[in-house]
């Protein structure tokens, strides 16, 4: 499965890259910010997104209102602190699949991408 | 800042290295910074605060540790640097982040700013009383400081 990791943290990316590997995801691309983040998913059109809300550029609402016009049925996991429940619950009514509070560790990174597949 | 705001601090610390981690930090009792203290971290990560309250958040970090956390958080054995450099920036985002959750929200939390060292003058000042809450996970010694504005 085809996925697309957007967090401008690098410890952030380099944790997801590896628990998604491990769960035999294809991690097709790495965003550094919101913008480069929809760059990747036009020209690798993943099936999953991983999303951190907090970035650069371009926030993570954002992000996912302009990936979900280009392929409605890609599955996004929103990442967010606590603090942003509200916002994790408004990512939810516009289309997101799942959300991963942070801190995360391995065992909640999979279980929630599991969720989002379905598995 | 109040201190019984510290709480929110004190908790959100303890709460990250417990579910991020699985080993318990404990923390030591804080205290009023003085302009002397000489507070030892390798890399220190920091929150501005802005808007109706003003102030900052620092984490101070040896690298030992944080090259043990990044190992830990992103199921690695071998963290690339920058990597490691980053997770105090992380570290210092949650941890303000969950803390601030119990604050009004009228201010914004900066992007963390990362320091190699401890920054002698940055643009986003702590605010005083400044408070620091000694800590330590896996016998690794760490500061969280505070200074923000009622």
């Amino acid at each position: 499965m085809k996925t697309l990791i957007v967090d401008d943290s690098i410890i952030m990316r380099t944790a997801l890259e590896k628990f998604g590997s491990e769960l035999g995801l294809t991690i097709v691309g790495k965003a550094a910010n919101g913008k480069q983040g929809v760059e990747m998913f036009k020209e690798h059109l993943p099936d999953l997104v991983t999303l951190d809300i907090t970035m650069p550029e371009m926030n993570g609402l954002q992000v996912l209102e302009e990936i979900l016009k280009i392929k409605p049925e890609a599955k996004v996991l929103v990442i967010t602190a606590i603090t942003e429940k509200s916002v994790a619950i408004e990512a939810l009514k516009k289309g997101a699949k799942g959300f991963l509070n942070k801190p995360f560790n391995e065992d909640s990174v999979k279980n929630a991408i599991r969720e989002v597949l379905g598995k | 800042m109040k201190e019984t705001e510290l709480k929110h601090f004190v908790d959100s610390t303890l709460q990250y290295f417990q579910h991020a981690t699985g080993s318990p930090a404990t923390l030591g009792v804080p205290y009023v910074k003085k302009n002397d203290d000489d507070l030892y971290c390798d890399f220190t990560g920091i929150i501005g605060i802005s808007g109706s309250r003003r102030g900052a958040i620092y984490v101070c970090v040896p690298l030992p540790m944080l090259q043990e956390l990044a190992k830990i958080v992103t199921g690695l054995n071998e963290v690339p640097a920058d990597a490691v450099r980053d997770m105090v920036g992380e570290l210092a985002n949650t941890i303000a982040g969950n803390a601030t959750r119990s604050f009004e929200r009228n201010f914004q939390i900066s992007v963390p700013i990362i320091f190699e060292g401890k920054p002698k003058s940055v643009s986003i000042q702590l605010e005083t009383p400044v408070f620091v809450l000694p800590s330590q996970w896996k016998g690794y010694q760490f500061s969280v400081i505070v200074g923000i504005s009622d």
